[in-house]
């Protein structure tokens, strides 16, 4: 599934809080992300991952990546961004996304951090987002 | 059980070689492995390795002669090099073969390597979004475990000036020139906390080692290290490995452990009893990682150890000898092969400006996508 065909299937917005679409496996409780088509997880529960989570690790991808990587802009245009992990311990799952509305000298491991959404890209002329964190409060 | 030794081994050098193909590296590591074990291309019974980018091992052939012989790629990573070793020691063990040839090469472009989602299948937005990059994950990996066991940002850098020593000493090494812990703790952050010159590149270089049954060896007059163990071993699901939309909560170790652990019982050796040491190091905190993850020391003993020298030439235990990916660069199918040629080259007490007093047991392990460790032992 490409970018441009994402269609918030493993991400929603409700009312303005943004939840990750999760697979719960019935047998064992097991949480995997990003949630897959139903129909290739048999007995899987589609579950949703909201609230505040905890900065597990981060660092500044401070060069722009080679293909697939795209952004819709020139090289010279390519602005540094954050990626990290955060832990949603309730439901023993770590996530890795984009670390947004923060100088990353400010950022401390095992701080609060909301789900939110992101645009990363614009692509033939539509603006793309996508699920990201930030700091609680920010 | 059947005894196996290293009995020659051969090196093109790593770095750039405009001109020369990856396969044209391989078979001068080839011929220069014939050579010093002093037997022929026609008494090769296989070839097993592989190159990321460079084609298939068949493509040698033509070229070295075509025997009949079976020859294997392995695509396995970071981790082709150690697992090729792997397959020829079961398969000399198995007797099916007594006599083969280990083999990897590879020559990449400039700039990081560009992983595709769906080859480790992955959804393609993961790659479009930015997330799918090897440096990244270092970068996280050690900024987590520098959070938890205290390691700092001096000490990254001092692997790194180990690296550029050592490299100055060895002649198969890419980066030849001594850089000081000033200049790499000011080179321009590239992932943070990691630096420009705490980085391997991608880079060109081919390695080929002659392996053979100890019974063969005795009867040709063939000499070399002992193979004391090996081992290969894959993720556990919560172990944090690169390429992770996700990952359990819950932790477990990581695939290095599992190996590390493995070999060392095989072989009834204690960590203590190693010489020298090649460590995965695509960068200078996974040097630091790798240290813990191999049992080579607890949590957090690194500062110290890094500040006294013990990882130096003339430390306690003396780890990349020559300088590792960091000076050598990463042509990914032949990295881990340059490790076991390193310490063949050490054991044999070849190792000239660089030689460690000494070596009776060297180790090496490696690391590859998505979470593969293979580990060995050689002995003389």
């Amino acid at each position: 599934m490409s970018l441009m065909s994402l269609d918030k299937s493993i991400y929603r917005s409700i009312g303005g809080a943004v939840v990750l679409l999760a697979n719960k496996e019935q047998a064992t409780g097991e949480v995997t992300f990003p949630a897959m088509n139903c129909d290739q997880v048999n007995g899987d529960e589609l579950i949703e991952i909201s609230g505040v989570g905890r900065l597990w690790t981060y660092t500044v991808q401070r060069f722009k990546p080679k293909y697939p990587f795209d952004d819709g802009k020139a090289d010279s245009e390519f602005i540094p961004y954050i990626v990290g992990y955060v832990s949603f311990e309730e439901y023993g799952l770590i996530v890795e996304g984009r670390i947004v509305d923060v100088d990353p000298s400010e950022l401390t491991i095992g701080q609060e951090m909301s789900i939110c959404s992101t645009v990363i890209a614009r692509l033939q002329g539509n603006d793309i987002e996508l699920y990201a964190f930030a700091p609680l409060n920010s | 059980m059947t005894g196996i030794q290293v009995v020659g081994a051969g090196i093109h050098k790593f770095g750039r070689s405009e001109g020369v193909s990856g396969m044209a590296m391989g078979v001068a590591a080839i011929r220069s492995s014939l050579a010093d074990a002093g037997v022929d291309w026609k008494d090769i019974q296989f070839v097993f390795g592989g190159s990321a980018d460079s084609g298939a091992i068949d493509s040698i052939l033509p070229i070295m002669g075509y025997t009949g012989i079976p020859t294997i790629n392995v695509a396995n990573g970071c981790a082709t090099g150690g697992s090729s070793m792997v397959a020829a020691v079961a398969a000399i063990q198995s007797g099916e073969h007594d006599l083969g040839i280990v083999l990897g090469y590879d020559k990449h472009a400039r700039g990081a390597f560009n992983a595709k989602p769906e080859s480790l299948g992955l959804p393609q937005w993961y790659g479009e979004a930015g997330f799918m990059l090897t440096t990244q994950f270092f970068a996280m990996k050690i900024k987590r475990y520098m959070f938890e066991h205290g390691v700092d940002e001096v000490t990254l850098a001092r692997v790194a000036e180990k690296s550029f020593k050592n490299g100055a000493l060895a002649d198969h090494a890419w980066r030849r020139s001594v850089v000081g812990l000033d200049e790499i703790m000011t080179s321009p952050m590239v992932s943070d906390p990691l630096r420009k010159y705490m980085f391997c590149s991608p880079s060109e270089g081919a390695v080929a080692l002659v392996v053979a049954s100890e019974k063969y060896a005795r009867k040709k007059g063939l000499g070399g290290p002992r193979v004391k163990g090996v081992s290969i071993k894959s993720r556990l699901s919560g172990s944090f490995e690169v390429f992770s939309p996700a990952m359990p909560f819950e932790r477990d170790v990581s695939p290095t452990v599992l190996a590390a652990k493995d070999v060392f019982e095989k072989t009834s050796v204690s960590p203590d009893d190693i010489s020298i040491a090649q460590l995965q190091d695509t960068e200078s905190g996974a040097e630091i990682m790798h240290m813990a993850e191999n049992g080579f020391c607890r949590d957090g003993e690194q500062l110290g150890m890094l500040k006294n020298g013990e990882t130096n030439l003339g430390g306690r235990l003396p780890i990349n000898t020559d300088g590792g990916c960091i000076a050598c660069g990463e042509p990914i199918a032949a990295s881990g092969l340059r490790q076991v040629y390193e310490n063949y080259t050490q054991l044999m007490g070849r190792g000239g400006k660089r030689q460690v007093a000494g070596v009776r047991l060297a180790y090496s392990h490696v690391y590859g996508a998505p979470g593969v460790s293979a580990v060995s032992i050689l002995e003389v």
